[in-house]
C-alpha cells in the first residue's frame, strides 16, 4: 500500500481542522427497523450475544443519539399494516417465513408503498431464495444469508448507509472505500460483518487517549466505506467512479459479466484494475488454486475459498493492506516479534513472544496504552498500576496477561443469560453461561424455552406437571477459541486426524485454568449424572441441525474423588470438543458447503433427566422422547400438521438412534399405527433401554459416546417399577395384548397406561409445547423431552424439554411436473417424497436388492458404501441409494447403518420394504433430521401397501460396476431425471 | 400341492378345462379362488377318475359353490364421531362334515375372491384334522393398524350386529385370524352374547376366562412332532436316541424341542435369523426354558444362547441343515429348505423330515426326499395340530367344561395319530403307500366327498 492511502493518526492531528467536517458526515441514516420476523427468530438473532450490545455496540457505545430503534413484528400483514398507516422506517429486514405470503410478494408490496424503503431478505437457508426467480430476487435490495453470526444486522445497515451516504461523504471529507466484488449470498454474508468489524477496529484505532465521546462519534463515521458489486459492469462502474478513494478490491473470480457466469471476469477486473493503478491492492479469491499464480502475476494477492482457515486469512489482508493499527511486539533491540491487531490475537501472541518483549512493553505501559486505543477503557486503568515486581519475573507476567485478558473479555459481555460466577452458582439455578461468546444452537433453543417455560402461565399449565428445562450451564464458544489457540489444536485439526487420533489429541490438551475452577464449583453442587452436549454455531440453525452430528456424553458424575469426577467432566467437554472436526462432521460440512471456519463449539451441560434404581446402578428417566410439529407420514385421519412424537422408556438416545420406539400422534394418542397385529407388537415394540450406568463407572472413556450407558432389558424396567407407566403384557394364550403388567406373559412397552388411561397428560403437553414453538419460531419445529414420574412420593411429574429446533420446512418456489410420465422411463415412484424440485446430475446408483439382502449383514453393507462414497467423492460424482429399512438406524436389524461420511455424496436416498423386511420409516432419528434438512431427495417406497415402486429389473440388467453380495453399483451413462413435488409429496425417479 | 400321483390323462386335462373354465366365468376376477381351485382338483384328477360316482353327483362343481356368502354393511363411529362404512362378509362354504369353521380376516386387502379361496381351502384342512368340521371364511376390508382401542370395538359390534343371526355353535364358529386376535374375539364375543342372549361357543380363539382352551400356543409344535412319533412308529421307531434339527426359533419351533425332549429324543441345533446354534449335548429342558425367555419375553436373537451355554457353537448365517441328524423340523418360513439341503440332509442321513410351516420345502426338496425314500410330512398334515385345538375348543365349549392342559395334550396327541392314520390310509389306497403328500391330499377330500355323496343333493 503506497503512502497516499494509508490512513495515519497524523492525518488527525489537528482535532479542531478535522473534526470541523466530520460532523457533516452520513446525513443518511438507518434510524428504524422493521424488523418482520417470529418471534423465535428475534429471539435467537437478540439472546446469544444481545443485540443490542454486540451488533449495535458502536450505536449504543458511540453514537447514543443515533442508536436505530428495531421494532419487531411477527407477520408480513402486521409489516404492511405498519407502513399503511404511515409509519417511518429507514430499513425493512425480514426472514422468508413470515406468515402466508409469498416473501417477494410481500417485498414487492412494501416498495409499492414506499419506493425508496430498502427491503432486505436475511435468510435462514440458501434453500429459500436458490430457486427464487432472478424477478423475485430484483425484489430485495440485498439478500442475506444468516450463518450465526449475529454481526450481520449490523452490516446489513452499515451497506445501506454506505451506499446513501457514499457520494456525500467523498465531497464533503474523501473518505475511504473498499470494492468487494462477489455475488454469492454465502459468501458476501460471512465477509461483509467480518470486514465491517475490522474496519470498526481500525476506526477506533485512529482515537486517541483521552478522546471525548463526541469526538468519537464523529471520527466513527469517517471510516472506510463498503461497495458492494455482484456483477463486472456494476464493479467496473463503481471502480471508476471511487478509484481515488479505493483502499482495495476484493473480487471473487467467477461473476456475471455481460449477462452470463463468466468464469474469469475477477480475473479480467483484476487485470484492469492494476493496469489503471500498479499499487491498488487487490484480493482475488476462487476455489480453484490454478487462479492462484494468475492472480500473483499481476501483483495481486490470493485466497483460496475452500480453505478452512478462509476468513482469517481474509483478516491477514485486511490487516496488512488496510493498514490497521496492530499492536506490535518489538524486542529491546527493535525487532519486531509478532503483530496483535484485537484482543484475541493479543492473548495469542502473548503466549508465544520472548519474555523480552513482555517485559520491553509491559515496562513502558504499552499494554494498557494499546487497550486504551480500543476503549478498552477498564482494562486498562486495572492493568496501568501493576507492575513487573509483582509477578517475579516476565513469565509470570505472561500467565497473568493471558488469563486476565481472557476473563476480561468475558466479564465484559453479559447476555440475558446469568453469567457462571462460582460465588452464586447453587445447584438450583437455572440457566447460566460460563465464558462468553454464542451459547450455539443447542443453548439458544433452550434459553428460549427456559425463557417460555418459566412464565406462570405455561409452568402452571396443567396440573400435576412441572414444565421446565433441566438445569443447565452453557459454555460459551469463545472458551473453545481459547482452548484450541492454547493447545496449537487448530494444527492438529489439519492433518485430518481419524476419529481416535483426534480424540486422543484433544482428551490430552488442557482446558483454560478458571473453567476448571468454576466446573470444580458445579461439580462441588452437582452430584447427579451429567449430560454433556454439543451447541455448535451451526447446530440447530435453521436447516442446518447438524442433529447428532456432533457428540453427547453422560457422565455418572459420582466418583468419590472430586479431581477424577472434574477430569471426567473435562474429558467429557473435550471430546465434544473434538466432534468438531470429526470425520461426520466434516463429510457433513461438505455436504452443507459451509465454511469449517464458521463453525464454533459451546457446550451444555445439563443434569441427566431421571432417577436412581437398581440400588443406585443405573439412572434413567420414565419417559422420553421427541414430538415434531409436522408429520411428514400422516396416515388417515391423521393430518400432517397434526404432529407426531416418538417416545420411549430410558434415556432418548434410544430414539435418536433409530431403535424401536412408540409412535403416535397427539391428536390420536389413543391410535397407534405402527401395531395392527400381534406380531406388530412382538417385533416392533421397545425391547431394551439405556439408562446411564452409574455401577461401573468409565473413566477414561473415547470417542464412542456409550462408555457409560448400559443397555438393559424390560425385567430390569418392572424391577424398577418404570415399566408399570409405560407396559403391557402379551398373553400367546388369549393372543391378545392386555394393558398394564399385572398379569402373566410378556412385557411390551405400548405406552397404554399414559397414551389410553391418561396417567399424565402427555399428548396434551404435546400439542401445546408444539403449538408455542411453531408460534415462536414461525416453523415447525422438533422438540425433545424426557419425564420423570416419581409416584411414590405424589411429587409432580415432571416434564423437561431438552431440545428444540426448526424442522425443514419445503421449499415451494419451484413446483415441478410428475404428470404425463411415460411408465417403462420411471425407475422409482413413492407417495411420500421429501425434498422439493429437481436432483440434477446423478448417475450412479448404488442399491441392496431385496432378493437375498441378509439382515445379518448389513454392517458390512455399510462399509461398502462407505468405500464407494469415498470413491464418489474422489472422482465428485453424487450418488442414489436405495435400500431396505432405515438409513442410517443404529439398530444393524432395522436397515443399514450407515454413517453420514459413508454417504455424503448422495443427494437421494428410497427406503424401502420387502415381503420379509418391513421396517417402518426413520421419522424421528438424527439421521432423518438430517437428510430432510439438506435438502435430499427421501423417497420411501412401501409395495406391500401399494405405496410406490422400483424398477428392479431394469437396475438388475444393468452392468454392475462394483457388486459384493447383495450390494450392486451401477453407473449409467446419463445422469437420472429425479423429481421431488413438495406440495404433493410425491416424487418421481426417471431413467435417463 | 405336489402330489407323486400318476399325472391326469388325457380325459382329465379336458376335464379340467371345461371345469375350470366354468368356474372362471362364474366367478369373475377372483383370481386368488381360481388358482386355489385348479390346484385341488388337478391334484385329485386320479381320485375323481376312480370315482365316476363323485363325478355323476357333481362333487367338484357342488364343492367349488359356496353353501352360502352373506355381505353386509358395517357402518361404525370412529373417536371423533365421524361415520364410516366397511363391507363384512362371510363365506359359508361347506358344511358336510360340520359346522362352518374358519378366521374372519380384518384387513384392508380382503375382498370377497380371497376369502373364497381361504374358505375353500378350509374345507380340507379342517376335513384332515378327523374333527367334524366344515369350511368357511369371513371377514371385512377393515384395518385394526391405527385404530384405538374404543374403534376397533365399535367396528366389532357392529360387525356383529349383522353376523350373529348367521352363526351359532351348530352352524357356523369363526375363529380369528389377520387383524382379528385376542381383542378382537372378546369384543365379537362379547356383541354375540349380548344379541343372542346365550353364552355360547360360537368363536374360537376366546380368551381362557370366557372359553378359551389351553395349549393352544403349544399345539402346532406339539401336534408336529405327535405327527413325527407316528410316522417313526409306523416305521418301528421312536424318538428315543433320535438327534433332531430344528429351523425357527418361534412358537412352533420352540414347543416341537420341548415336546422332543419329552419323547426322549435329543434336539442338537435350532436357527433364527442370525443363524444356527448347535448344541451337541442337546437343548435339554433347562436350557430350553432359558431360551423361551430369551425368545418370548425379551424377545432376543440366538447369538445370545453361546454366551449362556460357552460348549454350544454358533454359526453365524447358516442354516441347521448341515447339522447330520435323524430328524429334521423346517418350521421357519416358505421355502427355506431348498434341494442343496435336501441333499446335505440325505447324505448325512437323516431318517425324517416333518415340516412345521406353510410349505417350508421347495417342491425339489420334497421330490428329493420322497425319492430317497425318506418319509415327508406336509405342513398341511404335520402343522394341524393348531386347527385341531380350535376343534378342541368347540367340544369344551359344548361340553361346558375347560379341560386341563393335560387332557387338551392327550386329545391332540390322539387327533394327530387319526390323521396319520388318515393320510396312510389313503396313500395305501391310491397305491403311493409312504408318500403323506398324497395321502393327506385324497384324505381330506374323501371324507368331504363322501359325506356330501351320502347327505343327496343339497
Amino acid at each position: 500500500m503506497s503512502d497516499r492511502d494509508k490512513p495515519s493518526p497524523e492525518l488527525f492531528g489537528d482535532e479542531e481542522i478535522q473534526f470541523g467536517g466530520f460532523d457533516k458526515l452520513m446525513p443518511n441514516r438507518v434510524r428504524e427497523i422493521l424488523l418482520v420476523a417470529a418471534p423465535y427468530d428475534s429471539f435467537l438473532l437478540a439472546d446469544d450475544d444481545r443485540l443490542t450490545e454486540l451488533v449495535f455496540s458502536e450505536y449504543l457505545d458511540l453514537n447514543l443519539r443515533y442508536a436505530p430503534r428495531v421494532t419487531r413484528v411477527s407477520t408480513a400483514e402486521a409489516a404492511l399494516g405498519r407502513l399503511k398507516r404511515g409509519k417511518r422506517f429507514d430499513l425493512v429486514i425480514t426472514m422468508a417465513q413470515v406468515g402466508n405470503i409469498e416473501i417477494a410478494a410481500f417485498a414487492r408490496e412494501v416498495k409499492a408503498l414506499s419506493p425508496k424503503l430498502p427491503v432486505v431478505l436475511l435468510a435462514f437457508s440458501s434453500l429459500e431464495f436458490a430457486q427464487m426467480s432472478d424477478e423475485d430476487r430484483s425484489a430485495f435490495d440485498h439478500i442475506f444469508l444468516w450463518l450465526g453470526d449475529p454481526r450481520i444486522i449490523m452490516a446489513m445497515v452499515k451497506l445501506i448507509e454506505d451506499r446513501l451516504n457514499i457520494d456525500h461523504d467523498i465531497r464533503a471529507a474523501g473518505v475511504q472505500a473498499v470494492l468487494l466484488v462477489e455475488d454469492s449470498v454465502r459468501f458476501y454474508s460471512s465477509y461483509l460483518p467480518t470486514i465491517y468489524s475490522e474496519i470498526m477496529k481500525q476506526t477506533h484505532l485512529l482515537m486517541e487517549e483521552g478522546i471525548n465521546l463526541t469526538h468519537k462519534m464523529l471520527r466513527m463515521r469517517a471510516r472506510p466505506k463498503i461497495l458492494l458489486a455482484s456483477s463486472q459492469e456494476e464493479a467496473w462502474s463503481l471502480y471508476g467512479r471511487y478509484r481515488a478513494n479505493l483502499l482495495g478490491v476484493i473480487t471473487d473470480v467467477e461473476f456475471p459479466r455481460e449477462g452470463r457466469l463468466d468464469p474469469e471476469a475477477g480475473m479480467a477486473l483484476t487485470a484492469a484494475v492494476k493496469a489503471d493503478i500498479s499499487d491498488m491492492p487487490v484480493l482475488v479469491q476462487s476455489s480453484e488454486s490454478k487462479h492462484r499464480v494468475l492472480a500473483e502475476k499481476v501483483g495481486a494477492s490470493f485466497l483460496e475459498k475452500g480453505s478452512p482457515s478462509l476468513l482469517k486469512e481474509l483478516q491477514g489482508f485486511i490487516l496488512t493492506y488496510f493498514g490497521f493499527g496492530d499492536f506490535v511486539f518489538r524486542l529491546p533491540s527493535g525487532k519486531e516479534s509478532g503483530r496483535a491487531s484485537d484482543l484475541h490475537s493479543m492473548i495469542g501472541l502473548l503466549k508465544s513472544v520472548p519474555a523480552a518483549s513482555i517485559e520491553f512493553h509491559a515496562s513502558r505501559n504499552h499494554f494498557s496504552k494499546w487497550l486504551m486505543a480500543r476503549t478498552e477503557f477498564e482494562l486498562a486503568h486495572r492493568l496501568r498500576p501493576r507492575t513487573l515486581a509483582e509477578f517475579g519475573d516476565a513469565e509470570g507476567l505472561r500467565r497473568y496477561l493471558v488469563e486476565y485478558l481472557h476473563q476480561a473479555i468475558h466479564r465484559t459481555q453479559q447476555g440475558t443469560i446469568t453469567q457462571f460466577d462460582s460465588r452464586y452458582f447453587e445447584k438450583d439455578t437455572p440457566f447460566v453461561k460460563l465464558g462468553s461468546g454464542s451459547i450455539g444452537g443447542k443453548g439458544r433453543g433452550l434459553a428460549f424455552m427456559n425463557f417460555a417455560l418459566n412464565r406462570k402461565s405455561v409452568s402452571e399449565r396443567f396440573e400435576g406437571v412441572r414444565l421446565r428445562v433441566p438445569n443447565t450451564t452453557v459454555i460459551g464458544t469463545d472458551v473453545f477459541d481459547l482452548f484450541m489457540e492454547q493447545n496449537r489444536l487448530y494444527d492438529r485439526v489439519k492433518e485430518e486426524l481419524d476419529d481416535d487420533a483426534l480424540s486422543r489429541a484433544f482428551v490430552e490438551a488442557r482446558l483454560p485454568e478458571y473453567v476448571l475452577k468454576d466446573l470444580e464449583t458445579l461439580l462441588s453442587k452437582v452430584q447427579e449424572p451429567l449430560a454433556v452436549r454439543s451447541s455448535s454455531l451451526l447446530e440447530d440453525a435453521r436447516s442446518m441441525p447438524f442433529a447428532g452430528v456432533y457428540r453427547t456424553y453422560m457422565i455418572p458424575n459420582n466418583l468419590p474423588n472430586a479431581e477424577a469426577r472434574l477430569d471426567q467432566l473435562g474429558r467429557a467437554i473435550k471430546l465434544v470438543y473434538a466432534s468438531t472436526f470429526s470425520l461426520e462432521a466434516r463429510a457433513y460440512l461438505r455436504c452443507s458447503a459451509r465454511l469449517p471456519d464458521e463453525e464454533k463449539m459451546a457446550v451444555v451441560i445439563q443434569s441427566v433427566v431421571g432417577r436412581p434404581h437398581g440400588g443406585g446402578s443405573r439412572f434413567y428417566p420414565d419417559v422420553s422422547g421427541v414430538v415434531q410439529s409436522y408429520n411428514y407420514y400422516p396416515v388417515p385421519p391423521m393430518k400432517p400438521e397434526e404432529g407426531v412424537a416418538h417416545v420411549a422408556l430410558g434415556l432418548g438416545k434410544t430414539i435418536m438412534d433409530g431403535y424401536r420406539s412408540i409412535r403416535f400422534s397427539p391428536e390420536h394418542p389413543e391410535s397407534l399405527h405402527q401395531f395392527g397385529t400381534i406380531k406388530d407388537y412382538l417385533r416392533g415394540s421397545q425391547q431394551e433401554f439405556l439408562a446411564v450406568n452409574t455401577a461401573n463407572v468409565v473413566e477414561d472413556f473415547g470417542w464412542e459416546t456409550d462408555a457409560n450407558l448400559m443397555r438393559l432389558g424390560l425385567e430390569a424396567a418392572e424391577l424398577d417399577g418404570t415399566l408399570e407407566a409405560v407396559g403391557s403384557t402379551y398373553s400367546s394364550e388369549d393372543e391378545a395384548v392386555y394393558d398394564g403388567v399385572h398379569r402373566r406373559g410378556a412385557r411390551l412397552v405400548t405406552f397404554a397406561p399414559i397414551l389410553k388411561t391418561g396417567l399424565f397428560p402427555l399428548p396434551e403437553i404435546l400439542r401445546f409445547l408444539c403449538e408455542l414453538g411453531h408460534d415462536a419460531m414461525g416453523s415447525h419445529v422438533e422438540i425433545e423431552f424426557a419425564v420423570t414420574l416419581d409416584r411414590s412420593m405424589d411429587r409432580p411429574v415432571e416434564f423437561n424439554v431438552l431440545q428444540m429446533r426448526s424442522m425443514m420446512s419445503r421449499p415451494m418456489h419451484e413446483r415441478v411436473s410428475l404428470e404425463g410420465l411415460e411408465p417403462s422411463r420411471v425407475l422409482c415412484e413413492s407417495p411420500k417424497a421429501l425434498g422439493n424440485g429437481r436432483i440434477p446430475d446423478i448417475a450412479d446408483i448404488v442399491y441392496i436388492r431385496p432378493r437375498g439382502f441378509d439382515p445379518a449383514k448389513t454392517v458390512e453393507a455399510a462399509e461398502r458404501i462407505g468405500e464407494l462414497n469415498d470413491r464418489f467423492r474422489r472422482e465428485g460424482r453424487l450418488c442414489l441409494l436405495i435400500g431396505p429399512g432405515r438409513w442410517g438406524s443404529a439398530d444393524r436389524w432395522l436397515g443399514i447403518p450407515v454413517k453420514w461420511h459413508q454417504i455424503s455424496m448422495s443427494r437421494a436416498i428410497v427406503e424401502t420394504t420387502t415381503e420379509d423386511f418391513a421396517v417402518d420409516p426413520s421419522f424421528g432419528t438424527h439421521f432423518f433430521h438430517n437428510v430432510t434438512s439438506l435438502g435430499i431427495g427421501y423417497f420411501t417406497v412401501d409395495p406391500r401397501r401399494g405405496e410406490g415402486r422400483i424398477d428392479w429389473d431394469w437396475l438388475e440388467s444393468l452392468p454392475a460396476a462394483f457388486e459384493a453380495g447383495s450390494l450392486r453399483h451401477v453407473r449409467l451413462p446419463a445422469p437420472l431425471d429425479i423429481r421431488v413435488d413438495g406440495a404433493s409429496g410425491q416424487g418421481v425417479i426417471l431413467k435417463p | 400341492m405336489t402330489t407323486k400321483t400318476a399325472a391326469p390323462k388325457k380325459n382329465h386335462s379336458a376335464f379340467i378345462t371345461s371345469f375350470m373354465a366354468d368356474v372362471v366365468k362364474k366367478n369373475p376376477g377372483e383370481k386368488e379362488f381360481h388358482q386355489a381351485v385348479q390346484e385341488v382338483v388337478e391334484t385329485l384328477a386320479p381320485v375323481l377318475e376312480r370315482h365316476p360316482e363323485y363325478r355323476k353327483a357333481k362333487i367338484m362343481e357342488r364343492l367349488v359353490e359356496p353353501e352360502r356368502v352373506i355381505m353386509f354393511r358395517v357402518p361404525w363411529l370412529d373417536d371423533k364421531g365421524d361415520v364410516h362404512v366397511n363391507r363384512g362378509m362371510r363365506v359359508q362354504f361347506n358344511s358336510a362334515i360340520g359346522p362352518y369353521k374358519g378366521g374372519l380376516r380384518f384387513h384392508s386387502s380382503v375382498y370377497l375372491g380371497i376369502l373364497k379361496f381361504l374358505g375353500f381351502e378350509q374345507i380340507f384342512k379342517n376335513a384332515l384334522t378327523t374333527l367334524p368340521m366344515g369350511g368357511g371364511k369371513g371377514g371385512s376390508d377393515f384395518d385394526v393398524r391405527g385404530k384405538s382401542d374404543a374403534e376397533v370395538m365399535r367396528f366389532c359390534q357392529s360387525f356383529m350386529t349383522e353376523l350373529f343371526r348367521h352363526i351359532g355353535p351348530d352352524t357356523d364358529v369363526p375363529a380369528g385370524d389377520l387383524g382379528v386376535g385376542g381383542r378382537e374375539i372378546g369384543y365379537l364375543f362379547g356383541q354375540y352374547k349380548r344379541l343372542s342372549n346365550a353364552f355360547q361357543g360360537v368363536l374360537t380363539g376366546k380368551g381362557l376366562a370366557f372359553g378359551g382352551s389351553l395349549v393352544r400356543t403349544e399345539a402346532t409344535g406339539y401336534g408336529l412332532i405327535y405327527f413325527a412319533q407316528e410316522m417313526l412308529a409306523a416305521k418301528g421307531e421312536g424318538f428315543k436316541g433320535k438327534t433332531c434339527v430344528i429351523s425357527g426359533a418361534g412358537n412352533v419351533g420352540l414347543h416341537a424341542i420341548e415336546k422332543i425332549n419329552h419323547l426322549g429324543g435329543k434336539v442338537i441345533a435350532m436357527t433364527d435369523y442370525d443363524g444356527t446354534v448347535v448344541d451337541k449335548d442337546g437343548i435339554d429342558p433347562e436350557k430350553l426354558a432359558w431360551t423361551k425367555e430369551l425368545v418370548f419375553v425379551k424377545r432376543q436373537m440366538l447369538t445370545e444362547y453361546t454366551k449362556k451355554y460357552p460348549k454350544a457353537q454358533f454359526l453365524p448365517g447358516k442354516k441347521s441343515w448341515s447339522v447330520p441328524c435323524d430328524c429334521a423340523f423346517p418350521t421357519a418360513c416358505e421355502n427355506e429348505l431348498g434341494a442343496e439341503d435336501a441333499k446335505t440332509l440325505l447324505s448325512n442321513g437323516c431318517k425324517l423330515v416333518a415340516e412345521g410351516a406353510n410349505m417350508p420345502c421347495t417342491p425339489e426338496a420334497v421330490t428329493a426326499f420322497q425319492r430317497a425314500g425318506v418319509p415327508f410330512a406336509p405342513g398341511k398334515a404335520a402343522n394341524a395340530g393348531g386347527v385341531a385345538t380350535s376343534g378342541l375348543e368347540m367340544s369344551q365349549n359344548s361340553q361346558r367344561l375347560s379341560w386341563s392342559r393335560e387332557e387338551v395334550d392327550r386329545y391332540l396327541q390322539r387327533i394327530m395319530q387319526s390323521i396319520h392314520t388318515s393320510c396312510v390310509g389313503a396313500a395305501k389306497e391310491y397305491d403311493v403307500a409312504s408318500d403323506y403328500v398324497a395321502g393327506a391330499n385324497i384324505a381330506g377330500f374323501r371324507k368331504v366327498a363322501d359325506a356330501m355323496l351320502a347327505q343327496g343333493v343339497v
